[in-house]
């Protein structure tokens, strides 16, 4: 059963069940049919047993007489349903009986019963009676009429037999109801999935290839398959989406690394173009290097952005925002001395987040990074925090110019170009903040942008919430 | 010749003035729009190397605004961006070529020189007047099958006389040609130049070709 299609495993389960249906309707007929036919022996048993008693009689004195006809008894013995009678005096002595008769007893306490006897089942009427005189003839009065038990059985056999030929001749009928029924059954249970087996006949055929338009699929009125078309098309759309995305973020770093490329390559080109004195080589080799660093930079973020998409969500572990800012600030301390850049971090309170120092890491350094990129010279950058509920919130300030609404709009998209001034690294930093803050179970936004400075506000899990 | 470079790729803008410049161009480089639009309204390039990604917008909108205002310099954009789409679209803008980045510094070269002979409509790499041979592509000139030892700037302007034959070059004209704007010299300068290349075409008995024309300027005819 495991792969059949629905159509066949309805059918299936729906032939069951009319199996079942059937053969409860027969064993109720059959069982009504057998109630029948025991009421029906017994009304014949009673009708036999007054006709039998009433060949009995008695004489003027009350002696017993026997008044069956040389033709009855055989006869009875003769009759289609084998019967039988037995007249018993009430101290059990047989006194008459038909030839045929078994032996079968007087039970005064059950009138009707069955017994087997001989291999047959026969529906036995034990019945008492008071053997009136002779019709005419005057008996003495104070004469006491002698008491006879009747014992008279048919033989069931027969009318088993009846019910069960009756039972069979009906069954091609039955059969007929149930082919019948199982063809209507098919057409309806057809109709029914009809919607599905489209669907899955339209899918058979369809081309999912991300780059291709979702297919056209059956509209199906069925709402539960409506609803997959449905979600289909969502799937696709998401995996389409993404499929692209991935694409964009290829070419766009190809585009990132062709930059640098050209410039090693022209200069280079430039250079073993003609004989080149010492200092002309040290200077055109710095270029390369230069050139080769730029490379080297935008490798280096374009492996954190795989490395930090990839990696599964991290264990988290309570950190000191203090210590980690100012071995951070180490890193850049030096870059922002050139230019009288302040580093500042305002008393914050509590310092410990729940973090892994990896993200935080990649975090805070890109953030930095673009802080003092962005600062005019003589400036500070200030870093505070604030615990709120569960989380910490932690802000960058810089004094820089601000972003123009176009670039705020897609600041975390990765190698956005939009206000290509403003773009002073990879184009990447900013969009592996977001997913390492996503991977912390955070948030980031850009919460002031002015001409006066901008603040990179970053939402992350306290120690404690309370 | 000269040669505007709007690059704003430190790196490759100078690599490109660098190595032009040894080819006996006179190069100017600017990194932005704003200088680029000034310069190429003020002075006639010869060919314009025009990336289409700057810093205060797209070399396109230069393009575009030049061939608004009839500019027929020659224009070969040098880009990162390599779909059929940028081209085309630079194509419809009206560049002349289309080099994509990463290039190698040669074929930029050989685009050059295939403009600027476009732009004077010589269709040969081989140009002739009299017993003097100007090979375009070697950047050599020969008289009499003797190979006269030139300095770039010497052939450039050497070059220059020929495309423009029988016209009248004013010493102004001539220092544009061969000097980029950070090296403009005075008119005298000029003087003293031709006159050193006089000297150096006077042993093929060409010196008398460059003629002057008092008070206007030089001529070959």
């Amino acid at each position: 059963m495991k792969n059949t299609s629905l159509s066949r495993k309805l059918l299936l389960a729906s032939a069951f069940v009319f199996i079942l249906f059937l053969l409860a309707a027969i064993l109720v007929f059959y069982r009504g049919q057998t109630r029948l036919i025991i009421r029906e022996m017994d009304r014949l048993l009673q009708i036999e047993s007054l006709t039998i008693s009433s060949l009995v009689n008695t004489d003027h004195t009350g002696r017993l007489d026997f008044e069956f006809s040389n033709q009855f008894m055989p006869q009875y013995t003769n009759a289609k349903f084998s019967s039988f009678f037995r007249f018993y005096s009430l101290d059990q002595i047989i006194l008459k009986e038909s030839s045929n008769s078994p032996v079968a007893s007087c039970d005064i306490s059950q009138p009707f019963r069955f017994e087997s006897i001989d291999g047959k089942n026969y529906r036995i009427l034990s019945y008492v009676f008071d053997v009136q005189p002779e019709e005419g003839r005057r008996i003495p009065p104070n004469t006491i009429l002698p008491r006879l038990c009747l014992v008279v059985g048919n033989d069931e056999g027969p009318y088993r037999e009846l019910v069960s030929s009756t039972i069979i001749s009906t069954l091609p009928f039955l059969l007929a109801i149930f082919a019948g029924a199982m063809f209507g059954l098919q057409i309806i249970i057809s109709s029914l999935t009809r919607d599905l087996s489209d669907l899955t006949q339209a899918l058979a055929n369809a081309d999912f290839s991300s780059t291709r338009a979702f297919p056209k699929l059956p509209d199906p009125k069925t709402v539960e398959v409506k609803a997959i078309v449905n979600k289909l098309a969502d799937v696709h759309h998401q995996a389409t989406h993404v499929y692209k995305e991935t694409l964009l973020f290829m070419a766009r770093a190809a585009h990132q690394l062709k930059t640098p490329v050209a410039a090693i390559q022209a200069t280079y080109d430039v250079l073993v173009r003609r004989e080149r004195s010492k200092e002309e080589l040290l200077d055109g080799m710095s270029d390369v290097y230069v050139g080769i660093r730029q490379m080297s930079q935008l490798t280096l973020k374009l492996i954190s952005s795989t490395r930090i998409n990839f990696e599964s969500k991290p264990e988290l572990y309570p950190l000191d925002l203090s210590a980690f800012f100012e071995s951070q600030w180490k890193l850049f301390h030096f870059q922002a001395m050139k230019r009288n850049i302040v580093w500042e971090i305002l008393p914050s309170g509590n310092s410990m987040v729940l973090a892994d120092e990896y993200l935080l890491t990649e975090i805070f350094s890109n953030l930095i990074e673009n802080a003092l990129i962005y600062s005019p010279d003589n400036t500070k950058i200030q870093v505070s925090w604030q615990k709120t509920g569960g989380s910490v919130m932690v802000s960058i300030s810089d004094q820089g110019p601000g972003f123009s609404k176009e670039v705020r709009d897609h600041l975390f998209e990765p190698f956005y170009r939009g206000d290509e001034r403003l773009v002073g690294g990879s184009g990447l930093g900013l969009s592996i903040v977001r997913t390492a803050v996503m991977s912390l179970g955070g948030s980031i936004a850009l919460t002031e942008s002015g001409p006066s400075g901008s603040t990179m506000q970053v939402t992350l899990k306290a120690v404690n919430p309370k | 010749m000269r040669i505007l470079i709007i690059e704003d790729q430190n790196l490759i803008g100078k690599a490109l003035q660098k190595g032009l410049t040894e080819e006996g161009y006179a190069v100017d480089w600017v990194d932005n729009l704003v200088d680029g639009l000034h310069l190429s309204s003020e002075v006639e390039f010869d060919t314009m190397v025009l990336d289409i990604m700057l810093p205060d917008g797209s070399g396109l909108d230069i393009l575009k605004s030049l061939r608004t205002l009839s500019f027929q310099t020659p224009v070969i954009m040098l880009s990162a961006k390599d779909t059929i789409e940028d081209k085309a679209l630079a194509y419809k803008l009206g560049t002349d070529d289309y080099l994509t980045k990463p290039f190698i510094f040669e074929e930029l070269l050989l685009r050059i020189r295939a403009l600027i002979r476009r732009k004077y409509q010589v269709y040969g790499h081989i140009l002739e007047i009299g017993n003097l041979q100007l090979d375009l592509t070697a950047r050599t000139a020969r008289s009499s099958h003797e190979l006269l030892k030139l300095t770039a700037k010497e052939f450039a302007v050497l070059e220059l006389f020929v495309l423009k034959r029988s016209k009248i070059l004013s010493r102004q004209k001539i220092a544009e040609h061969i000097y980029s704007e950070a090296n403009q010299q005075e008119s005298n300068v000029i003087d003293v130049f031709i006159n050193r290349l006089r000297r150096k075409l006077e042993s093929s008995g060409l010196d008398t070709m460059i003629e002057t024309v008092r008070g206007e300027g030089y001529v070959i005819r």
